[in-house]
């Protein structure tokens, strides 16, 4: 990948001037090499003692010894100080890199196999493809490779020579659960081909999953290559997919009958198709089997996707019961195996009302704002279980989902979400720092509490102002002032709104009841009963749980914060979870997008495989990198310089104790 | 001679000179010598022969031996100091010079000997021996020594060992030889050789200039030796001269080893003594003054 001359560069040139300075030190030698002659009686016992010395001419030899490490030294300094650099010019060849698309539709067996008759998944034929380019590549390209799905996971860590392992690693490549992000995807590429440097070539595998058609893929491989034209390119791996999937199971009560199930159908072949499926009641089987079903159909589905309807069984007649279900569809024999919609699942849960306590004073608009079904509010003098600053007292049943204070002071240490009106609690990010009057204003910064909030015509009388003493956002100003301010302290979402409602018209305005709407969505997101804990794949849902929430699969990511737990399932099932305030289940579906698994066409981004110029075209890169190794230099003179003081003022210990013992 | 020097002839005045054996002399007189004969002093018996001097026969010991002895007596002659001078170029070395402090003892030596009745000479070594005083003049006078001795100038180059061997036929057992030399040239254990093997009542009174005992130099150095010429270019340090001081004290007892092997007496000198501590000290500690 690397080759090239080194040459050395200056970055101040007039330091050589510096040289001139060998002159006194030549000058100087030639001086003291003259030797004062004395003469003595006699040099019997002198020469006795200058005999092992070797007379003038190794003294001679000793003395030129030192000025030559004087004027290598003199040059070292000269080199020092003229700031040296040693230049490489190195010839990069682009390498090249593999993203194989992981998502969930690649697991359909719809590509032909090596022999007749036998169908592979689409991303073994993906990395089939992948590793007949790396077998067309030379042995001096590096290779990198990257399963994506919703994220990019690099094969290497670093760019690899061995195309043995790419191979073995590409082959040993599985399909997830998830859908294909590209703009994660891209990301994830961008950041491993900066750390690595130098020009990529990339080349995609997949079956059309491409949300953004491939233009950040190619976009990361661009700046990679330094120009996007011929850098990256995509292969379309995929066969007919002509199979059926069904997704998106909602149960809907009859007037005063059996319930009905609705549900979207996925019909891939060119005509209508009859698909016969089976609705069942599953009470913690991960398979969606072993209940009591419910319903078997046969509709009628139009090519595409449509929408279904089914009548359950009289099991139904009193109410759509809690738990979990499923549908599931059974695979015809000219269908491909492996697709991803041949089940969905459906969780109802009994969704507890938000529970809001009011502490403080009375108000009308408050209490107009939450007379919302859903929301459970009661009123309280003050916070249970604690004084002002402390309320490690309210035990986890007791403790509300939210907080509201007003006229009173929120007491620190708080573990549910807090909306004060007036003074924040004390470990808050801000504090009250004066009053101010005048129009409110909305902040500039984006916020989910800002959503259709309009403060135009809202006017605020002494109105407190916040100061930000650490981090929180400012949802809207009163001349100019921080007046309603959130912040996130621990899993709980907290806003502080220093505007009286008595003493503006913010109470009167549209923009508070719409405020106090966002403030709820944003502590605890809207679900009804059947999508509380009806997620999809990749799906990251936040849902007010305590902390002894626990889930019975480990492919369910459940991240406990504060009142909240956050949840990212990985793969699709039915998954019993528990709390200190119930249990229940949760039902995890594959993306929808990933159970239309019919090709995609791809748009042409790069030269097509096999045709034309291939992408391996990208011509090879002249880099050039200075070193500067000034320092280097430093260190040489100092050696030199501690040589030539060794050699003078040691002047040969070792022959001192020669001529001892000579003489 | 030179004012500086006028009381160098008042510190003769009260000293001798002291032989430690017996010497042949050249001329009869009042010290006993190895030689027999003509003296009045018993020595030692030897049997007759023919052409021996019927006279010395000792009739009472034929009568009781029956034995032809004649008797012999000790010889009794003068008594002749040799001063022997280096007068290489070496010894223009120092400050004061070796050179003038060696004719000084020289000068003051025949002194001594002239006062007591003996008889003095005075003997350069240069190339060859020169003699400018030669012990067998009777009527020296001290101001006729003191004007030969400083007469007497530095030579390029010298051969001290055919110079010794030049005295020592000349003198062989005569008379008391005073070598004055520095000693600094490597055929010295030779010229001790040559002066042991003359027979001499033989002294060495090395001389060293304080330079030469207590160099001062510093710093690159190219040293010349004034004799030969020769050059040896050295860096003299402390260091250095440490082993200068090492080197020159092993010299000196070698030579002092050297000498009282042979039997020869040495006493070593700094050209800048004072010469008074010379004669009243270093000599008769030495004894070759009294």
């Amino acid at each position: 990948m690397l080759s090239g001359l080194g040459a050395i560069g200056l970055e101040r040139p007039g330091a050589f001037w510096l040289l001139l300075a060998a002159l006194p030190v030549v000058v100087l030698y030639f001086l003291r090499m003259r030797y004062r002659r004395k003469a003595v009686g006699s040099t019997y016992i002198w020469r006795a003692l200058a005999l092992p010395n070797s007379g003038g001419a190794s003294l001679r030899l000793r003395s030129a010894l030192l000025l030559a490490l004087q004027l290598a030294a003199v040059a070292a300094a000269a080199l020092a100080a003229a700031g040296p650099t040693l230049n490489s010019r190195r010839r990069l060849e682009p390498g090249m890199a593999f993203v194989v698309d992981v998502s969930a539709s690649m697991a359909t067996r719809d590509c032909p196999g090596a022999r007749p008759g036998a169908w592979r998944s689409r991303v073994e034929a993906a990395a089939a493809a992948a590793c007949a380019e790396i077998d067309a590549l030379g042995d001096d390209v590096p290779l990198a490779a990257f399963a994506c799905a919703d994220g990019a996971r690099p094969l290497f860590p670093a760019p690899s020579l061995d195309k043995g392992a790419v191979k073995a690693a590409l082959r040993a490549l599985r399909p997830g659960h998830g859908a294909f992000a590209e703009g994660a995807a891209a990301e994830g590429i961008s950041a491993w081909l900066s750390g690595a440097g130098g020009a990529w070539r990339g080349r995609a595998f997949t079956d059309g999953g491409l949300d953004l058609g491939g233009e950040r893929l190619a976009a990361a491989f661009g700046a990679a290559a330094g120009s996007a034209s011929g850098a990256f390119g995509t292969v379309l791996v995929a066969g007919a997919g002509a199979g059926s999937g069904v997704a998106g199971l909602r149960l809907v009560s009859g007037p005063g009958g059996p319930a009905a199930a609705e549900f979207s159908l996925w019909n891939g072949h060119a005509g209508p198709r009859r698909l016969k499926l089976r609705i069942s009641r599953v009470l913690g089987a991960q398979d969606g089997s072993g209940g009591a079903v419910l319903a078997v159909a046969s509709p009628l589905a139009a090519p595409g996707w449509s929408r279904a309807r089914v009548d359950l069984g009289a099991e139904t007649e009193g109410g759509i019961e809690e738990g979990a279900y499923a549908i599931e569809l059974e695979r015809q024999g000219d269908e491909p195996e492996g697709a991803p919609g041949e089940r969905a699942y459906l969780s109802v849960s009994a969704r507890p009302a938000l529970s809001v306590l009011l502490v403080g004073r009375d108000d009308p608009f408050i209490e107009a704002a939450l007379a919302y079904g859903g929301i459970a509010y009661s009123r309280a003098a003050s916070f249970p279980g604690g004084k002002d600053g402390d309320s490690s007292g309210a035990g986890e049943l007791d403790s509300p989902d939210i907080a509201i204070f007003d006229g009173a002071k929120p007491p620190g240490g708080l573990r549910c979400n807090l909306l004060a009106f007036g003074a924040p609690p004390s470990d808050a990010p801000i504090y009250a720092s004066g009053r101010a009057s005048g129009p409110i204003s909305s902040s500039p910064d984006q916020h989910p509490l800002s959503r259709f909030v309009s403060w135009e015509g809202s006017r605020a009388e002494s109105a407190l102002a916040y100061t930000l003493r650490a981090q929180a956002i400012v949802v809207a100003s009163v001349a100019g002032k921080a007046s309603v301010v959130a912040w996130e302290r621990d899993g709980c979402r907290n806003l502080a709104i220093g505007i009286d409602l008595a003493r503006s018209d913010l109470g009167l305005k549209s923009a508070f009841p719409v405020l106090l709407q966002n403030y709820l969505r944003w502590c605890a997101p809207s679900a009804d009963e059947q999508s509380a804990y009806t997620l999809t794949v990749g799906e990251v849902a936040r849902r007010l749980e305590p902390p002894s929430f626990r889930i019975s699969s480990a492919t369910v990511e459940a991240r406990s914060s504060g009142p909240a737990v956050t949840l990212a399932p990985r793969e699709p099932g039915i998954f019993e979870w528990s709390s200190s305030k119930g249990y229940g289940y949760l039902a995890v579906n594959a993306p929808a997008g990933e159970i239309d698994v019919a090709p995609r066409a791809l748009r042409p981004l790069g030269p097509k495989p096999g045709a034309g110029a291939p992408v391996s075209a990208l011509a090879a890169e002249e880099q050039e990198s200075s070193l500067p190794f000034g320092a280097w230099a430093a260190a040489l003179l100092a050696a030199l310089l501690a040589v030539e003081w060794l050699a003078w003022s040691g002047r040969s210990r070792r022959r001192r104790q020669g001529d001892g013992r000579s003489a | 001679m030179r004012a500086s020097h006028d009381g160098d002839y008042e510190l003769a005045r009260g000293l001798s000179i002291r032989s430690r054996r017996r010497l042949s002399g050249f001329a009869a007189g009042e010290q006993r010598s190895p030689a027999t004969g003509g003296g009045i002093e018993f020595a030692d018996y030897r049997e007759y022969m023919p052409g021996d001097d019927v006279r010395l026969l000792d009739w009472s010991v034929y009568l009781g031996a029956r034995k032809l002895l004649v008797k012999l007596c000790a010889e009794e002659k003068e008594r002749s100091l040799v001063t022997i001078v280096d007068i290489s170029r070496s010894m223009d070395y120092g400050s004061p010079p070796k050179l003038e402090l060696a004719k000084r003892i020289a000068s003051v030596l025949s002194c001594v000997a002239l006062l007591g009745g003996d008889r003095a000479g005075v003997a350069a070594m240069g190339p060859a021996l020169v003699e400018p005083i030669r012990p067998e003049r009777k009527k020296l006078t001290m101001a006729a020594v003191a004007r030969a001795v400083h007469a007497l100038e530095s030579v390029p180059r010298s051969a001290p060992e055919a110079c010794l061997r030049q005295f020592a036929a000349s003198y062989g057992g005569k008379c008391v030889a005073v070598l004055v030399s520095d000693l600094m040239y490597p055929e010295w254990p030779r010229v001790l050789d040559a002066l042991a093997a003359s027979g001499c009542d033989a002294h060495v009174l090395q001389v060293l200039a304080p330079e030469e005992l207590e160099p001062t130099e510093r710093g690159e150095v190219t040293l010349v030796d004034m004799e030969d010429g020769s050059e040896a270019p050295v860096h003299v340090d402390a260091e250095l001269l440490g082993r200068y001081g090492e080197a020159l004290g092993g010299f000196l007892s070698k030579v002092g080893s050297e000498c009282s092997r042979r039997g020869i007496g040495r006493c070593l000198i700094r050209s800048d003594a004072r010469l008074e501590r010379v004669f009243r000290e270093e000599l008769v500690k030495e004894g070759l003054v009294c």
